[in-house]
C-alpha cells in the first residue's frame, strides 16, 4: 500500500516536472532552434520584449562627453517609446561595457531574461569625428544578429543614435524604423478667441525644438515635402495687405517663405504629391470648394473636382495614382477616392457620422481619417476599399492624423477640456493596433502635426 | 500636571503675542503713513511733470473717425447672421438682417465690405474653412440678389479659428456659427 502511495506521488512529481518543462522552459528552447528573434507588431496586446542595452565602451579621451551613456540612453528611449520593448535595469547587468567587447557571456544575460542585447563601442577617428559600432545579440539563440558601424561628427550624436535605433527596430520588428525623423506642427498659445499660432519643428523625440514663424500671422496645417526641404501650409499672412488666405511654401534650408500663387478664392488644405513635383489643394469660391493640382515648376493648375459640394483634404496614394479626399456631395461628409486626373470618384466610407481628413499610409494599405459621431471625435483606419474600418483613438476633439515612415505608427492632436474651462491641445503617437498611445511632449499647446519622411543621410 | 503647566504658560504668553502683533500692525500703519507722506511729496513732483504736458492732453479730444462711426452704425443695423450646425441656409431672421445691411450699403454707396465666415469647433479644420466660406458666400449672394454689386463684397473664411465667444457648449457654438460683415479700411 505504501509502495503504491509512493508510486503515485512519484508520478505526480514527474508529471509536474514535465509540465513545467514543456510550458516554461520549452519556449526558450524553441527560440534557440534557429527561429528568428522577432516581434510581430500587428499582434494586439503583445508583451514588450525585454532587452538589455549596455552602456558602450569608449576611448578614454572621449569619456568626458558622456556619449557612452547618452547614445545608448537615446537608443533605449526610442525603443521603449515604441511600446514594443522593455529596457532591463542596468543595475542587474553582470558584464560591464569593456567586458562586452567580442562575444558576450550569453548565460549572464539569460539570467536577467534579456531576449536581445545591444553592445557598442565608441572611438575617436579625427578631432571632431567619432565612430560608433554597435552589435545586436540574440541572447537565447546565442548569436550575433547584426552589427553596424557609423562615423560622423561628434555633434551629430543624436542622429547617429536615431539611425542605430532604426536599424535595431527594423531587425527586431521587420518594419521600417521611424526614429531618424522630424515633426512639423503648429504651436499654440493665447486664448481661444485670440490664438497665436506658430510653425514649429522638432525631432520625433521632441529634441532640437525650433520655431519657424513668429506668430504674427495665423498659420495652419503644415505638411512635409517628400524631399524634406520644404513645408507647405495655409496662412492668413498678408491679409492686411489685401492678400487672400492662401497656401504658402517654407524652405527649411533657406528659411524663406513664399506664397504659392494668387488664385480666385481661398486656397487651402495643401499636400505634396509622392514625388514632390505637384501640390494638391482646395480652392474655395462662391460657396463651393474643389480640389486642384498645381505643378510646382510650371505653376500650371488643373481643377480635379467640379460642382457645388465641399471637396477638401486631398491626399495622394503612395504610388501617386489615386487621391483620397473628403466631400459632402452626398449630404453628409464622406471619404472618396478618385484617379489622379479626377476621374472615377468612388465613395469608400459608409458608416454613421462625418468622415474627414483622410491620409493615405506611406505603405498604401490603410487610410487614416478623422471621424465625428455622437458628439465625439475619433481617429480611425480603413483599407483603401473602405473595408475593415476601425477607430483607434478618441477624444472631445481628435483630428489630423499623420503617418510616420513605415506606415505602422501615427501622430494626431487631441483637445481636452480642462476644469477651468480652457482647452489642452497636445500631440499624441499611437500605432495601428490602437495600442501604445503616448503624448509627444511640446513646450506649449500643439496641433496639426506632420511627420517627415526619413532623414536623408 | 505637565499639561496644565503648558496651558498655563500659553495663557500667560498669548496676550503678549497679541500685543506684539498689534504693535506690529501699529508700526506697519505708521510706516505706511510715513510712506504716504513721502509718496505725496514725490507725487507732487509727478503732478508738476504732467502739468507740463496737460495742454497736449487737453488738445487730444476723442473723436470717432468716419470709418468708426460707420462701423458702429453697421453693428446697430446688425453686422452678423447665424447658422444651424453644418448649414449655410439664410433663415428669415438672417434675411431681415441682410435687408438692413443692404439699406446701409445703399445709404453709403462708396463703402466696400468684407464678410467673414465662421464655424463652431465641432468640425475638422479644413472642412470648416470651406464651410465658413460657404456661409460668407451665402450672405454675399443674398446681398447681390438685392442689388449690391459683387465687387463691393469680399469674402474670407476663418473656419473654427476665430470664434466670437469662448466656451464649449451649445450656447457658445450657436454664437460662433456666423457670417460677420466688416467695413473695409481705406
Amino acid at each position: 500500500m505504501d509502495k503504491i502511495k509512493r508510486l503515485v506521488l512519484k508520478l505526480i512529481i514527474l508529471i509536474h516536472i514535465s509540465f513545467c518543462y514543456i510550458f516554461l522552459v520549452q519556449p526558450n528552447i524553441a527560440l534557440s532552434q534557429d527561429e528568428p528573434l522577432q516581434i510581430d507588431i500587428m499582434g494586439g496586446n503583445i508583451q514588450a520584449m525585454p532587452i538589455a542595452i549596455s552602456y558602450f565602451s569608449i576611448d578614454n579621451n572621449l569619456k568626458e562627453l558622456q556619449l557612452h551613456n547618452n547614445i545608448p540612453n537615446l537608443i533605449a528611449n526610442n525603443l521603449v517609446n515604441s511600446g514594443l520593448f522593455k529596457l532591463l535595469n542596468r543595475d542587474a547587468y553582470m558584464q560591464d561595457p569593456d567586458q562586452l567587447i567580442g562575444r558576450p557571456k550569453f548565460r549572464d544575460w539569460r539570467i536577467i531574461d534579456a531576449q536581445a542585447l545591444i553592445t557598442g563601442k565608441i572611438t575617436k577617428t579625427t578631432n571632431d569625428k567619432i565612430n560608433v559600432t554597435i552589435e545586436l545579440w540574440d541572447v537565447y539563440g546565442e548569436k550575433r544578429m547584426f552589427g553596424i558601424s557609423l562615423s560622423s561628427k561628434i555633434k551629430s550624436w543624436r542622429r547617429i543614435s536615431h539611425i542605430i535605433s532604426d536599424k535595431i527596430y527594423e531587425r527586431l520588428t521587420g518594419e521600417e524604423g521611424y526614429f531618424d525623423t522630424r515633426i512639423v506642427y503648429v504651436s499654440e498659445s493665447g486664448s481661444q478667441k485670440n490664438k497665436i499660432k506658430r510653425l514649429a519643428i522638432m525631432d520625433q523625440d521632441g529634441s532640437n525644438h525650433q520655431y519657424l514663424t513668429d506668430g504674427n500671422s495665423l498659420v495652419l496645417t503644415p505638411r512635409f515635402s517628400p524631399n524634406q526641404q520644404q513645408i507647405t501650409f495655409f496662412s492668413y499672412n498678408g491679409i492686411n495687405r489685401g492678400l487672400k488666405p492662401s497656401v504658402y511654401l517654407y524652405n527649411l534650408f533657406t528659411g524663406k517663405m513664399e506664397i504659392l500663387g494668387e488664385f480666385p478664392g481661398m486656397s487651402f488644405s495643401p499636400r505634396f504629391s509622392p514625388n514632390g513635383a505637384d501640390l494638391i489643394m482646395s480652392l474655395s469660391q462662391n460657396g463651393s470648394t474643389n480640389i486642384h493640382i498645381l505643378n510646382l515648376k510650371s505653376k500650371n493648375i488643373k481643377q480635379l473636382t467640379k460642382g457645388i459640394a465641399i471637396d477638401t483634404s486631398p491626399s495622394f496614394s503612395p504610388d501617386g495614382e489615386n487621391i483620397v479626399f473628403n466631400s459632402d456631395r452626398s449630404g453628409g461628409q464622406h471619404l472618396y477616392i478618385m484617379k489622379k486626373n479626377g476621374k472615377n470618384p468612388k465613395r469608400i466610407s459608409f458608416g454613421r457620422g462625418s468622415y474627414a481628413t483622410p491620409v493615405w499610409s506611406p505603405r498604401g494599405d490603410y487610410i487614416a481619417f478623422t471621424k465625428f459621431t455622437r458628439g465625439r471625435f475619433f481617429i480611425g483606419l480603413m483599407h483603401p476599399d473602405g473595408s475593415a474600418e476601425r477607430l483607434i483613438a478618441e477624444g472631445y476633439l481628435t483630428e489630423g492624423p499623420t503617418w510616420a515612415p513605415g506606415g505602422r505608427v501615427l501622430s494626431f492632436f487631441r483637445q481636452t477640456p480642462q476644469n477651468d474651462g480652457t482647452m489642452r491641445t497636445r500631440l499624441f503617437v499611437i500605432d495601428i493596433t490602437g495600442n501604445r498611445e503616448r503624448e509627444l511632449i511640446t513646450p506649449e499647446d500643439a496641433s496639426d502635426p506632420s511627420w517627415s519622411p526619413k532623414n536623408i543621410n | 500636571m505637565l499639561n496644565y503647566f503648558k496651558i498655563f504658560i500659553i495663557i500667560i504668553i498669548f496676550p503678549y503675542f497679541i500685543a506684539c502683533s498689534n504693535k506690529d500692525q501699529e508700526s506697519l500703519l505708521l510706516d505706511a503713513e510715513g510712506g504716504n507722506t513721502k509718496q505725496n511729496s514725490t507725487s507732487t513732483e509727478e503732478i508738476e511733470i504732467t502739468d507740463n504736458t496737460a495742454k497736449s492732453i487737453q488738445m487730444d479730444e476723442v473723436e470717432l473717425t468716419v470709418e468708426e462711426k460707420l462701423s458702429s452704425e453697421l453693428i446697430e443695423v446688425g453686422d452678423r447672421i447665424f447658422f444651424e450646425y453644418d448649414e449655410s441656409t439664410i433663415n428669415d431672421e438672417s434675411a431681415d438682417t441682410l435687408q438692413k445691411q443692404y439699406q446701409f450699403l445703399i445709404r453709403n454707396p462708396d463703402l466696400s465690405i468684407t464678410i467673414t465666415g465662421h464655424c463652431d469647433e465641432r468640425g475638422t479644420r479644413e472642412y470648416n474653412i470651406a464651410l465658413g466660406e460657404r456661409r460668407a458666400s451665402a450672405a454675399k449672394n443674398y446681398l447681390i440678389s438685392l442689388g449690391i454689386s459683387s465687387n463691393r463684397i469680399a469674402v474670407i473664411s476663418y473656419g473654427k479659428e476665430k470664434p466670437t465667444v469662448e466656451g464649449h457648449n451649445d450656447w457658445a457654438w450657436t454664437q460662433n456659427r456666423t457670417a460677420v460683415t466688416f467695413i473695409n479700411g481705406k
